[in-house]
């Protein structure tokens, strides 16, 4: 077994600024920031140019998003990695798809690797599906006569064949996923980064993708990465995983194991979903998710649930909706409730924080550990990545009363109430 | 710096790691520069019907106005017998390519930062991808000149064979200010707004409009600190076959300018471009 991939002592540090929301800076403020210093200075000369002073004024803080993280990868692995937002799952893929340095450490690397950070990056809204496949395929570091070779099979593979001289404005955002994912699995390479990307595109066509990449590492060897919320993909096609929290590798192992561990980490939670850490630019996101019933993210079968989710910056979508589903611990979906948030949005925008709520009287679940995630869908045209945000919770059933007579306490997923009759006897 | 020196990768990447990679893998994505240049130009043409009367426009209309200016207006003086028009526009051919490939290069990471934030790739082909658009566009522009030494009746000497060398002079002059610029734009995102600025100042600055010839002799070397100058000076003797004179103690400046501010604008570029990606 040779090495793919290899994580040596990696750490990232972020400066955090509390004054300014954007990463990027503004000179006038470098140039402001140095002569009110030299101000300071002049009128306390006596004052050593101190730190505090510099740290009061620009209020700046240390972050690390990753310390110390080692692992390798061997060639033909699937490794899937988990954690919760902000444990630096992204920034781990950032650093080993070679986007952004780590700050101290390396990654080493056998063979040629590809990163999937986001579906179609590149593609431009006027030019054709054909156009866009060749630019695609080249960010992505194809050549061209690699994009040639493989041209019919990705076509194929998207579906799109009619429509490969449309400009990619009149696709559908399903249509511009497919594209966009059938160029990705059908990059040549040795180690290949997936990020959470698989979460938009039908189910169906998610299978097809995630089975092609699993030919690809089986057959040639090739070496997967992978994030992803969805457990059972993640359970279902990785040989191996790596579970992080707080910039560290926590545990890593069989998939299941880790998993488990993963789960059993969101007990002290508190049925809240970790808030976010650092702001997400000018994206629409869901702030925080919680079961705003209690602390212990405990509820009852056939009892009230009450879920409050936090949204920000909904101006900058089209037409956002929030869906909410329901997963059991192996990742099925049990059930996926949707709503449009335009009529809503004023009101939400207006108010700080403004929360949306989502209630049911007697909720169906019988005892057991359930996921629930919320994902934030910008608009319907809108290829870009749905913002998940997924919470654990536990439902018990303490009183048998409170379910529909006759309805088994452990069988299925769910209780249904239904109603009995024998029309053939006469009443 | 490796535990296990028995394992030997491909690619290592740390801030300790994988500089002697850098040409190899621009190399390797140069099918990237390509395609970038070929995106920006088929995009441009294919939302606006006007795409490439516009780069016929602008220079025409610059070469009217210059010539009023300066010749009836301002009664400076010709290189020789050459016509004005046709002087004016041997230097605005140079000036524009230059002004243009400034301009893009130095926004080219920001317009582009979706793609730097997500994919790598060496960051340089951005620049100079916008470099080569403004080459296309210095292409069809030349058409024009075509056209007016054909009206004039003016034909270019043995000279023109050198032209091809100050062309590349003139990419260099504008890269090696265009990779600082795209590089401090990254962190300083209102430092945008110097570009333009310089590149309206330089338009008066450099021997469009008139020669540079009506420099005072003891003032010539200073002028060709700007490195247009040069460039400007060269195309002329090329194209106006060597009517206008070469001041070489400007050009040999120009060069050697040029060459250091790219060397250390890549350097600076090479320190910065590995954390783009957290500014942008």
């Amino acid at each position: 077994m040779t090495i793919a991939l290899r994580a040596k002592d990696l750490s990232k540090k972020y400066v955090i600024s509390h004054q300014s929301k954007q990463s990027y800076g503004m000179l006038r403020d470098v140039i402001s920031q140095k002569f009110s210093d030299a101000g300071q200075r002049l009128r306390h000369p006596w004052r050593s140019s101190s730190n505090e002073l510099m740290t009061g004024l620009s209020g700046t803080e240390e972050f690390w998003a990753l310390k110390d993280v080692n692992f390798d990868i061997q060639q033909g692995e699937i490794v899937g990695i988990v954690g919760s937002n902000g444990a630096g799952k992204s920034t781990l893929l950032k650093i080993l798809s070679r986007i952004t340095e780590p700050t101290s450490g390396y990654i080493a690397i056998n063979g040629k690797v590809n990163s999937l950070l986001e579906v179609g990056t590149g593609f431009h809204a006027e030019l054709t599906g054909r156009e866009n496949l060749f630019l695609n395929g080249s960010i992505l570091g194809m050549s061209k006569s690699e994009i040639k070779a493989r041209f019919d099979e990705i076509v194929a593979f998207a579906e799109v064949e009619q429509f490969l001289d449309t400009p990619m404005k009149r696709y559908s955002s399903g249509m511009q996923v497919r594209l966009a994912f059938a160029i990705a699995v059908h990059l040549i390479s040795n180690v290949l980064i997936v990020d959470e990307v698989l979460a938009v595109g039908d189910t169906s066509f998610q299978r097809k993708c995630i089975s092609k990449m699993h030919d690809f590492a089986s057959r040639e060897g090739r070496t997967v990465l992978f994030v992803s919320h969805n457990i059972t993909l993640v359970q279902d096609f990785c040989s191996r995983c790596l579970l992080l929290d707080k910039g560290q590798i926590v545990s890593e192992g069989a998939p299941k194991k880790v998993i488990g561990e993963y789960l059993g980490s969101f007990g002290a939670d508190g049925g809240q979903s970790n808030d976010l850490q650092v702001s997400e630019e000018e994206h629409a996101f869901i702030r925080r998710l919680s079961l705003s019933s209690n602390k212990s993210a405990t509820v009852y079968s056939g009892e009230k649930m009450r879920v409050a989710i936090e949204l920000e910056n909904l101006a900058s979508c089209p037409a956002p909706e929030l869906e909410l589903t329901v997963k059991n611990v192996d990742g099925l979906a049990i059930f996926s409730i949707r709503k449009d948030l335009v009529p809503t949005r004023e009101y939400l925008q207006r108010h700080e924080r403004g929360k949306l709520v989502w209630e049911i009287d007697n909720l169906p679940l019988l005892s057991g550990r359930y996921w629930l995630n919320g994902t934030l869908i910008p608009g319907p045209r809108e290829a870009v990545q749905p913002l998940e945000k997924a919470l654990v919770f536990t439902v018990t059933n303490p009183d048998e009363n409170l379910l529909p007579k006759g309805a088994h306490q452990s069988r299925g997923l769910i209780a249904l109430e239904g109603q009995w009759s024998s029309p053939s006897s006469p009443e | 710096m490796n535990d296990r020196p028995n394992v030997k990768f491909d690619i290592y990447f740390g801030p300790e790691h994988g500089r002697n990679q850098y040409w190899r893998d621009i190399w390797e994505y140069r099918g990237l520069l390509y395609f970038l240049a070929w995106r920006d130009i088929l995009v441009r043409y294919k939302q606006t019907m006007i795409g490439i009367a516009w780069s016929l426009l602008n220079p025409l209309f610059f070469m009217v106005v210059f010539t009023v200016i300066f010749e009836r207006v301002g009664r400076f003086p010709s290189e020789g017998s050459t016509p004005y028009p046709i002087l004016v526009f041997s230097a605005l051919l140079p000036w524009q390519l230059f002004s243009s490939a400034l301009t893009q290069c130095s926004k080219s990471l920001v317009e582009n930062r979706h793609m730097v934030s997500k994919i790598y790739f060496p960051r340089v082909i951005v620049p100079l991808s916008a470099v080569v658009v403004s080459l296309v566009d210095f292409c069809i522009s030349s058409s024009l000149l075509v056209v007016m030494m054909l009206i004039y009746r003016w034909n270019p000497g043995w000279q023109i064979i050198f032209l091809p060398l100050f062309l590349l002079l003139a990419i260099l002059a504008a890269l090696s200010i265009g990779v600082w610029l795209s590089a401090i734009n990254v962190k300083y995102r209102d430092f945008q707004y110097i570009t333009p600025f310089m590149v309206q100042i330089g338009l008066f600055l450099s021997p469009v409009g008139f020669t540079s010839s009506v420099i005072p002799e003891q003032w010539r070397l200073l002028y060709s600190l700007n490195p247009m100058v040069g460039v400007i000076d060269g195309f002329r003797w090329c194209l106006l076959g060597g009517e206008a004179d070469i001041y070489f103690p400007g050009l040999v400046l120009a060069v050697v300018l040029t060459l250091a501010t790219l060397w250390f604008g890549i350097k600076y570029f090479r320190t910065t471009e590995r954390t783009f990606a957290d500014f942008i």
